[in-house]
């Protein structure tokens, strides 16, 4: 070794960090607020709240615009009191929804309950007459209007209403059978629900992780062209043992969902957001579906719901 | 003095090995400039050699470092002032082909990209292609970094040694020993050893030994280099890189508790860990034949393996006893483990031909296998259940069969031409990928030429990293798809060069590319339930094969004047940029990286009144990114649908505007090194200060945003927002000694 060159960097204080000065700033950005829909339209009469057609209008707000106002109302005992308010909500819209034939015009409910299972919807348009009664393959219309000028307005077509094979399916249904669906195929895309009633009202079920051991009543299985599926509970229905309760019934819904609602609810429901923040949230350029002006989703169902019992 | 008498004979070929001898001369200093010949010679446009002198040119943050000072030249953009990564004339890191000794470099970052993993006092040379490159490189559309390190002293045995805060650096070079064979060898390593240091002062105070704290996170690389001349035709060349970044963290918290009345004893322990290696591991065997003076092979068998694995396990277990009685346990054990690795194993052969003095032909063949392995497990166990999910497993493993022929034809004294071609099978496709490359160059005077380059370069490989991530720290890699296009881009560059006789060079270059059939990860899409029938309600992990079809194209202007001998060093650059991507989602867009205008100042002058007291500069100013500004809010509609109910709400998000339709502020850096040769004790020492971000102005890396609430009713009322600043004003000084 001729030469050995060692360099020796000493660094006596190796980083001094002068941090620098933060300021916030309001963000004020130039936004036309437009309507945001959510009108939903059944074919099926039925007193259920499966069927219940409706129209929801909000609006979107300026990003400086507060979401939620101090309100002041007089309760049921004449007292004054107040509450936060949506600002979304739209109240005072004129909703009219039309066929070829006439306009039905959906009046504002704060609370309704609807059918013979008394589901609660609030903040939504109703059409207050028995007469609305749209048909399968029908095109209807939408549209809404508020004083302030906004304007919303779309067009969906009813899809074919679904159809299960009834003669098919068992009075009862064992929990260590197979069962087996069969249902009308139809040029409609479809969901079928499978659960049991008192997994609503506190009889549960145990999931597992995967599909060797998931005993899980509640399951959900898109539809595109198939026409049958075979439900089982796996392996693990045998954790379930022959104590099931004699008072449960299995529940089968089939839903067929027209191009607009499939569109905006399943299809395109993981979209990327493009805008993401972990303190105030996340955001994308808004989906609109069945809709010429406005943002949201006009879409229409129909359904067809069986109940079979469990033993 | 020898003299040797040697005879030739018209149109002979004959070999003559000169070796010079050293002696030492006394005189002025002189800078010896070896880039003059190669400015004459090279066809290609938008090409720079960087040594270490001009990577020692600009101040530095910490330590030189390769790709940053690469960020400092026209062309080049960065994404912020935490990463190295390399944005290249409208391409990402990604379509940059990064090769040490001809090995493939797979992830070449260190600390989550602010270092490159090239250690600086290795490397003799490093040649950047910004485009336009020659059919002797393929497999990457963007830009080409092509490293060579130190051969090793032939003569004699000597070593260079680095300490500092951050870490060691060793280099040590020589022949080989006792004189077995002909050659040399040459080993450099450095680690970081913060952690020690952290440690070790963590450990002298009781509270920090209490608390069980240690520092997590270090790197280390190596590099070997051995040359063997088996005889005067034959060299045999083996190099070796291992570098690896380590984050380790564990906690562990144990609980007893005894009741002496009862005899009562209760016990349990948590443990947590956190182990995340990453990082690069290649070796290489060249063997250079030299068939006859006109014609030489050159054959490389290598190996790149990189690799990431980011495991977290959470262990809990405990028992309770009364005297002999053990009245219950638990254990709880759950693990997660993240991997991704490339094994990418290599043969080329290349023969470079001087047929004539007006020609030079070389041809190559290169087989490229590439192994992918991207996963995820997850493992839960306790008492009596344990479940081992494996919700993500990609497995590929690709082959690129390449064949390339370039001819370097010298038309006349004043007109050059480089015309190339490249064919590629690629193992998943069915097509061969045919790839012409032409280069023109007219020589306007000795000092001033023209170029043009034209090419097409495919691609086979892409990273599965969101596009609009700020913090990259390694990258997901995978091949091309079966049923996805090979990715390509078009180069077009026209450029002009001048060379002065005091060494200044002037470049100005413009440029087009065309890419197509990019990929862009769907940041949405990570977790999906699919409720079909085949997979019964699972939840599957979707994140990296789910792209959104992606076109673009970059065009730019570049200035380059650049001094790299005299007094004076340096650089001024100066970059007009335009990139734009497309994807039917959003139309066309400027991507993250994009900066409409650059402009870095690079210099290194020694101060007139003091003596021995030299001064660099780096400024570097430069358009705003682009982002997505949020407009408004709205709900988005949501259902839940079962068999007894349906149900539909609204989640609140913010409305955007187009993507990436506004711009962060400008950015703005200016870095200072002052620094003063001086002698103590008859040795030769440094002193210097170094100031990062001078000015101290506030770069947003990107906005932070909050709610503004009505502090009187509670009301949420709009968003404030804030930068995000890089790098503050940083000062840096210590002493270098020599001895």
């Amino acid at each position: 070794m001729k030469k050995i060159n060692i360099f020796l960097l000493l660094i006596l204080s190796s980083c001094n960090i002068v941090p620098p000065t933060i300021s916030w700033e309001d963000l004020s950005e130039e936004h036309d607020q437009q309507l945001n829909i959510l009108g939903v339209i059944t074919s099926s009469s039925d007193d259920d709240s499966l069927n219940t057609s409706f129209v929801k209008v909000h609006r979107s707000l300026q990003v400086d615009e507060a979401s939620d106002s101090l309100v002041r109302y007089i309760d049921e005992n004449g007292e004054s009191r107040i509450k936060y308010e949506s600002s979304y909500i739209v109240k005072d819209a004129e909703v009219i929804l039309s066929n070829s034939n006439r306009n039905y015009k959906f009046n504002y409910y704060k609370e309704k309950y609807i059918g013979s299972d008394s589901i609660l919807f609030t903040d939504s348009y109703f059409y207050d007459g028995l007469d609305f009664k749209p048909n399968p393959q029908e095109e209807w219309n939408l549209t809404v209007s508020t004083p302030s000028g906004l304007l919303a307005s779309g067009k969906t077509i009813i899809p074919i209403n679904p159809s299960i094979y009834t003669e098919n399916l068992p009075d009862t249904f064992n929990i260590l059978d197979k069962i087996f669906f069969e249902w009308l195929p139809i040029e409609n895309n479809q969901i079928l629900n499978i659960s049991n009633f008192l997994s609503y009202t506190g009889l549960s079920f145990f999931y597992g992780i995967d599909e060797e051991d998931s005993c899980s009543f509640t399951k959900e299985f898109i539809i595109h062209e198939e026409s049958n599926v075979e439900y089982d509970l796996g392996n693990c229905k045998y954790l379930l043992n022959d104590d099931w309760p004699n008072d449960d019934f299995l529940m089968i819904n089939l839903m067929s969902l027209d191009s607009n609602y499939y569109n905006y609810f399943i299809n395109e429901n993981n979209q990327d957001n493009e805008f993401s923040n972990l303190v105030v949230g996340a955001g994308s350029v808004p989906k609109k579906y069945g809709l010429d002006k406005g943002i949201g989703v006009f879409g229409s169902i129909g359904f067809d719901r069986h109940f079979i019992k469990i033993r | 003095m020898t003299t040797t008498r040697v005879s030739i004979s018209e149109k002979e070929n004959k070999r003559l090995d000169f070796r010079l001898k050293p002696i030492i001369l006394e005189g002025e200093s002189i800078d010896v400039f070896g880039e003059i010949q190669k400015i004459r010679d090279l066809v290609e446009p938008s090409r720079i050699s960087l040594d270490l002198r001009t990577l020692e040119t600009a101040p530095a943050f910490v330590e030189s470092d390769l790709f940053r000072t690469v960020q400092m030249l026209p062309g080049v953009q960065t994404l912020n002032d935490f990463s190295s990564a390399l944005y290249v004339r409208g391409s990402t890191p990604d379509q940059n082909l990064v090769m040490m000794d001809g090995v493939t470099i797979y992830n070449p970052y260190h600390f989550g990209g602010i270092f490159s993993t090239f250690n600086t006092d290795a490397i003799t040379e490093a040649d950047f292609h910004a485009g336009g490159f020659p059919s002797k490189y393929g497999g990457r559309m963007g830009s080409i970094i092509d490293i060579i390190n130190k051969e090793g002293n032939t003569e004699n045995f000597q070593g260079v040694a680095n300490i500092s805060a951050l870490s060691s650096k060793v280099l040590l070079e020589g022949p080989i020993p006792f004189s077995l064979v002909k050659g040399s060898w040459m080993i450099a390593g450095r680690r970081t050893y913060f952690d020690k240091i952290v440690n070790f002062f963590i450990n002298r105070s009781e509270e920090g030994r209490d608390s069980g704290f240690k520092f997590p996170y270090y790197f280390y690389d190596y590099q070997i280099k051995i040359n063997i001349d088996i005889s005067r035709d034959h060299r045999f060349t083996y190099s070796r890189f291992y570098g690896d970044d380590v984050l380790k963290l564990s906690t562990n918290d144990k609980n007893e508790y005894y009741d002496i009345e009862l005899d009562y004893y209760e016990s349990s322990q948590d443990n947590f860990s956190i182990e995340w290696p990453w990082g690069n591991r290649t070796q290489s065997l060249t063997w250079r034949w030299l068939i006859n003076p006109k014609l030489v092979a050159k054959t490389v068998l290598a190996n790149s393996y990189y690799r990431f694995t980011f495991n977290t396990i959470f262990d809990s277990f405990g028992n309770w006893t009364s005297g002999q009685y053990l009245f219950g346990d638990y254990k709880d054990y759950f693990s997660f483990n993240f991997y991704d690795t490339i094994d990418d194993n290599t043969l080329e052969t290349e023969f470079s031909w001087h047929s004539s003095s007006n020609h030079k032909f070389s041809s190559g063949l290169q087989i490229k296998s590439v192994k992918y392995n991207l996963g995820m497990d997850i493992e839960f166990s306790t008492l009596d259940t344990s479940f081992f999910w494996n919700p993500l497993k990609m497995k590929d493993m690709t082959q690129e069969t390449s064949f390339f022929i370039q001819d370097k034809w010298n038309f006349s004294s004043k007109i050059l031409f480089q015309i190339g071609s490249r064919f590629t099978h690629y193992s998943l496709h069915d097509n061969i990928y045919f790839d012409p490359r032409f280069g023109f160059k007219y020589l306007i005077s000795n000092n001033l030429s023209l170029k043009i380059a034209l090419g097409r370069y495919h691609q086979f490989l892409t990273i599965a990293n969101p596009e609009d991530e700020t913090f990259r720290i390694v990258d997901f890699w995978l091949g091309i798809p079966e049923d996805k296009n090979a990715m390509f881009s078009d180069h077009i560059i026209f450029g002009a060069e001048y060379l002065s006789s005091d060494n200044w060079l002037f470049r100005v270059e413009t440029y087009y590319k065309h890419f197509e059939n990019l990929l862009t990860l769907q940041q949405g899409s990570i977790i999906t339930t699919n409720s079909n029938d085949e997979s019964n309600n699972q939840t599957t992990f979707s994140p990296f094969n789910e792209f959104y079809d992606t076109k673009g194209f970059a065009h730019g202007l570049e200035f380059l004047f650049k001094k790299t001998s005299g007094k004076v060093k340096g650089w001024i650059g100066y970059t007009f940029a335009n990139t734009k991507r497309y994807i039917d989602k959003h139309g066309w867009f400027n991507p993250k990286f994009d900066r409409r205008h650059t402009l870095n100042i690079v210099g290194d002058i020694g101060v007139p009144v003091i003596k021995k007291t030299y001064v660099s500069i780096a400024v570097q100013a430069s358009s705003g990114q682009p982002y997505t500004p949020p407009l408004g809010t709205y709900e988005q509609w949501q259902t839940s649908n079962s068999a007894y109910y349906t149900n539909w709400w609204g989640n609140q998000q913010y409305i955007v505007g187009n993507k990436n339709s506004r711009r962060l502020d400008s950015y703005f850096r200016l870095d200072i090194g002052l620094k003063q040769e001086k002698v103590i004790f008859g040795k030769p020492y440094e002193r210097f200060i170094q100031v990062i971000n001078a000015t101290n102005h506030v770069n947003p890396l990107t906005y932070q945003y909050r709610t503004k609430i009505n502090q009187l009713t509670n009301e949420s009322i709009g968003l404030e927002r804030a930068a995000i600043p890089m790098f503050p004003l940083m000062i840096t000084f210590g002493w270098r000694l020599e001895f």
